[in-house]
């Protein structure tokens, strides 16, 4: 019935191939060089996505190639020194209790607390994680899924991540101390692949910090992916920011796999990068889950942001509230597409979408699609979305008072994503965000 | 008249969903291609232009891919409709030339006396084209045209030609460019300058044979400073085959000019309706769509208003409601191309016994449209389990300087107002019935009064036994 009538591009690049695979899977157990390997074949056997299909219609998929990169060189690490510049430029020093940095996709930094590990906490890279904790970082890596059920992207990063890091709660722990993971890109045309796995068990409690982060100077593409499963009655608060240099290209897979009883306070700042684009579900699998998702961006120049969210409600007597704040200058441009699905199972689900955008510049750009799919009628569903400039009243009215123009928009900006951090409910991560886009935002 | 807003889908078939005999002066064969676009050209002895587009069309609805999105199309077998059935030889003046049984049908569906109590013209279409055409004489004098389009065609083909085609080109979308190609009947409207046309005109579109698909194509030009109220309404017969409705809807309004469109669309549940809506609102015009679903298997429709001109202002006011084996996927678009325009949206759907019924609608602010303003607002209720409902909202925004917002909710009959309704002493059927009615109430108070009560009365018919 249906007929593509653009062409799909299924060819890797060469430096994609089954030798590249070989280097980067060098020292890993059977079991990862064996998924990597399936995740090659799968990504061969997918194609990148084109400009028909829906979710790519606003942001052109032939911006993010592979062609112009190479992988990290295997067995590269950057120096001591660079790591700490890495740490102090994505404003981390005061967080180094549990440190976790990565640079240009290789581990350059780990710092862990001992009590940490006597609790049974695992904090740890990718590769470490995948020699001494095989069997569980399987099972947690895309929540299980077969090599077969990933999009082009995703099996690109299951076959080359690089680095990453593994978190793992057991049963009842709360750690108190927020983990705090860095990946920073500082090199040239490089493509990094990291993909961070967060497991909280039944009933255990912790705070995460995961940024990305480049310099101006770095060119290339970052394809990050996190999966996240909060365990039954588990409490995460969760945090990720993406500020890259405005060279470097970014695509984000952020999953929650949700079970019953959890309590899951995610939110995402984007500020850096020339072009990114998220893709964000939460799957409520259990009954009385209640997921907050916030969501503020800034963009400037010519940057573009693209955010898709996914509210997947399976189970009933679940609540899901989301909200996405931006704002816009230069020749900036956003995307939010947003869709709610309630199934047929999941009665008395309660649902909220906001996108909310501020529009600072004329030649600035928005598009907001928050959907709804619903069908359970037991349900309340609400969504909305808003596009407008800064109201002249309020301007003036702080003008009257005797704030310079400058000086009053920049209050009001920082007014208008109040909301956003008032609902973080971690006093750590909400006073980060605060203070990384008051950094960011200069109108 | 009143009659032909039924959303009972039970009594549908009693009501509405008889047929004639068929009494067809000429039938052509199943099937589309070149010869077909061919003989249906000459049947009607068009010009050399109009043939040429419908050609060129032809070849565009051929290349173009089967829309892959908005409800499932993939069961339309092209070849298996007849294009074109001429009903009778001639337009009948009066209502005593239109033949018996056609004549029967519309009686049955009340349009003549709807005609005599409040109407300024009316027009009755009857497979492919127009069987009966009046509009009253005094407007007539004024200058207003009310035709078939066949006739507009033939009669006013240098103004026709000026504006067909022109909002919706063939190449808009694949079902645009099937109706240009086999287009046969609709309405022609021209209100010159400054007349205002108080009472509304209507046509009424019936498909009779089986398998037969209907293409109507509708053209209105309100002139400056003129205003029209345009009415359709639509019924057909309950067959075992489905049928085909694309039609292809093209307005102008001019500075200060304003138009209503109202359709009520009661199609039966084995119609697909694919229909393309579209107007233009110049200066200061006022596009205003009025767009009630209540029949068809599957209907997708978004009637759209561009806002060329400063001060243009597109109001659409959408319901939807789907039962058993329904889906309506309404919605509306507005684009605004000029500075301080406006815009308002609001949708009301209701699904119920396993429908799907969804909102989808563009909201546009191109560079430039500065000082723009835009509301949507789409509510749905879902009556049951098996129900669904979609909201896909779009909007793209090149301009700093305007406010535009979208809200929706999704829920079901609030516990409390039934709680409320029955302490009262209303049974719960009463209750849900009254909670529906006020629900879409914003939008049947716009309706024509004939069509508002009898809306009402039906939507307490639809609900007895349907909740609790």
């Amino acid at each position: 019935m249906a007929t593509p009538t653009l062409e799909k591009t299924t060819a890797l690049p060469a430096s994609f191939g089954a030798e590249a695979l070989g280097a980067v899977a060098a020292s890993d157990p059977d079991w990862l060089k064996q998924l990597r390997a399936e995740a090659l074949v799968r990504a061969e056997a997918t194609a990148f996505p084109t400009l028909n299909d829906e979710a790519w219609r606003r942001t052109n998929p032939s911006r993010f190639r592979l062609d112009p990169f190479t992988l990290p060189r295997p067995g590269a690490s950057a120096t001591p020194q660079a790591a700490m510049a890495a740490v102090a430029a994505a404003g981390l020093p005061e967080l180094r209790e549990a440190l976790l940095v990565t640079v240009d996709g290789a581990l350059a930094h780990h710092d862990a607390q001992a009590g940490l590990a006597e609790a049974g906490v695992i904090f740890t890279d990718f590769a470490t994680a995948a020699r001494s904790h095989g069997e569980a970082l399987r099972k947690d890596l895309f929540h299980g899924a077969s090599m077969d059920t990933l999009d082009r992207w995703s099996a690109l990063n299951a076959a080359f991540t690089t680095s990453g890091a593994y978190i793992r709660v057991p049963k009842n722990i709360v750690v108190e101390q927020p983990l705090v993971v860095l990946h920073h890109l500082q090199g040239t045309d490089c493509a990094a692949f990291l993909h961070t796995v967060i497991h909280v068990e039944a009933g255990a409690s912790v705070t995460v910090l995961e940024v990305t982060s480049g310099t101006d100077q770095a060119t290339g593409l970052v394809h990050s992916a996190v999966d996240v499963i909060a365990g039954a009655g588990s409490n995460v608060r969760y945090l990720r920011m993406q500020e890259l240099g405005v060279k470097t290209l970014h695509l984000s897979r952020e999953r929650l796999y949700a079970h019953r009883d959890s309590q899951v306070d995610w939110s995402w700042g984007a500020l850096g990068s020339a072009m990114a684009k998220s893709d964000m579900e939460a799957n409520l699998l259990g009954e009385g889950i209640h997921a907050m998702i916030s969501g503020f961006y800034h963009g400037e120049g010519t940057q573009h942001l693209d955010h898709h969210t996914f509210q997947n409600h399976e189970k009933g007597n679940t609540i899901s509230d989301l909200l996405y704040k931006g704002s816009l200058t230069g020749r900036a441009r956003s995307v939010y597409m947003g869709l709610i699905k309630i199934h047929k199972e999941a009665q008395r689900s309660d649902a909220y979408q906001a996108n909310r955008n501020l529009l600072l510049s004329s030649t600035a750009r928005t598009d907001s699609i928050p959907s709804l799919e619903i069908e359970a009628n037991d349900v309340r569903c609400t969504h909305g979305a808003t596009m407008g400039q800064i109201d002249e009243e309020q301007l003036f009215y702080l003008r009257a008072r005797g704030i310079t123009r400058a000086e009053a928009v920049r209050l009001i900006v920082e007014g208008f994503y109040e909301p956003v951090f008032d609902r973080i409910g971690s006093e750590t991560l909400r006073s980060h965000a605060r203070t990384r886009l008051e950094r960011r935002v200069k109108v | 008249m009143a009659e032909a807003v039924d959303i009972s889908r039970e009594t549908y078939t009693e009501k509405y969903g008889f047929h004639d005999t068929e009494q067809h002066v000429f039938k052509i064969r199943k099937g589309l291609d070149h010869s077909i676009v061919d003989e249906i050209s000459r049947m009607k002895g068009e010009p050399e232009w109009m043939r040429d587009t419908r050609h060129k069309a032809l070849d565009i609805f051929l290349a173009k891919p089967m829309p892959t999105w908005g409800g499932d199309v993939g069961a339309i077998n092209f070849q298996d409709i007849y294009y074109y059935v001429k009903p009778t030889d001639e337009e009948a003046k009066t209502w005593e030339d239109v033949p018996a049984d056609m004549k029967r049908t519309f009686d049955r569906l009340g349009i003549p006396e709807a005609e005599q109590k409040f109407l300024s013209g009316v027009g009755a279409q009857y497979d492919s084209e127009v069987v009966y055409h009046k509009i009253k004489e005094d407007l007539e004098k004024k200058g207003v045209l009310f035709l078939s389009a066949d006739h507009g065609l033939k009669e006013h083909e240098h103004l026709f030609k000026e504006y067909f085609g022109k909002l919706i080109p063939s190449a808009d979308n694949k079902f645009a460019a099937l109706n240009t190609a086999v287009w046969s009947g609709g309405s022609f409207i021209y209100v010159p300058k400054g007349v205002k046309v108080d009472v509304p005109l209507q046509a009424y579109f019936r498909i009779n044979t089986k398998d037969m698909g209907q293409f109507e194509r509708t053209l209105i030009i309100v002139d400056e400073g003129a205003y029209v109220h345009y009415v359709e309404g639509c019924t057909a017969p309950t067959y075992s085959s489905d049928s085909l409705h694309s039609a292809v809807v093209e307005i102008y309004v001019k500075e200060g000019g304003r138009c209503r469109y109202t359709t009520i669309q009661n199609w039966s549940n084995n119609v697909y309706n694919l229909v393309t809506k579209r107007a233009a609102a110049y200066k200061n015009a006022t596009m205003e769509w009025v767009d009630g679903n209540l029949g068809s298997k599957l209907t997708m429709k978004y009637p759209s208003v561009y806002l060329m001109e400063e001060g243009a202002k597109a109001e659409v006011l959408s319901i939807a409601f789907a039962g058993k084996g329904q889906h309506l996927d309404a919605g509306a678009k507005a684009v605004h191309l000029a500075p301080n325009t406006t815009s308002s949206v609001v949708s009301k759907s209701i699904s119920q016994h396993g429908g799907r019924a969804g909102y989808r609608g563009l909201i546009k602010v191109a560079k430039g449209a500065v000082g723009c303003k835009s509301t949507v607002r789409c509510d749905a209720l879902i009556l049951d389990e098996e129900s669904r409902s979609d909201t896909y909202p779009y909007m793209e925004i090149e301009e700093d300087d305007v406010s535009v917002g979208h809200e929706a909710t999704v829920s079901k009959i609030g516990e409390e107002q039934l709680f409320y309704l029955m302490s009262r002493g209303l049974s719960e059927p009463e209750a849900s019935a009254m909670i529906v009615s006020g629900f879409i109430e914003p939008i049947v108070k716009e309706l024509p009064m004939e069509y508002a009560v009898e809306m009402n009365r039906l939507i307490q018919l639809q609900m007895e036994g349907s909740v609790g």
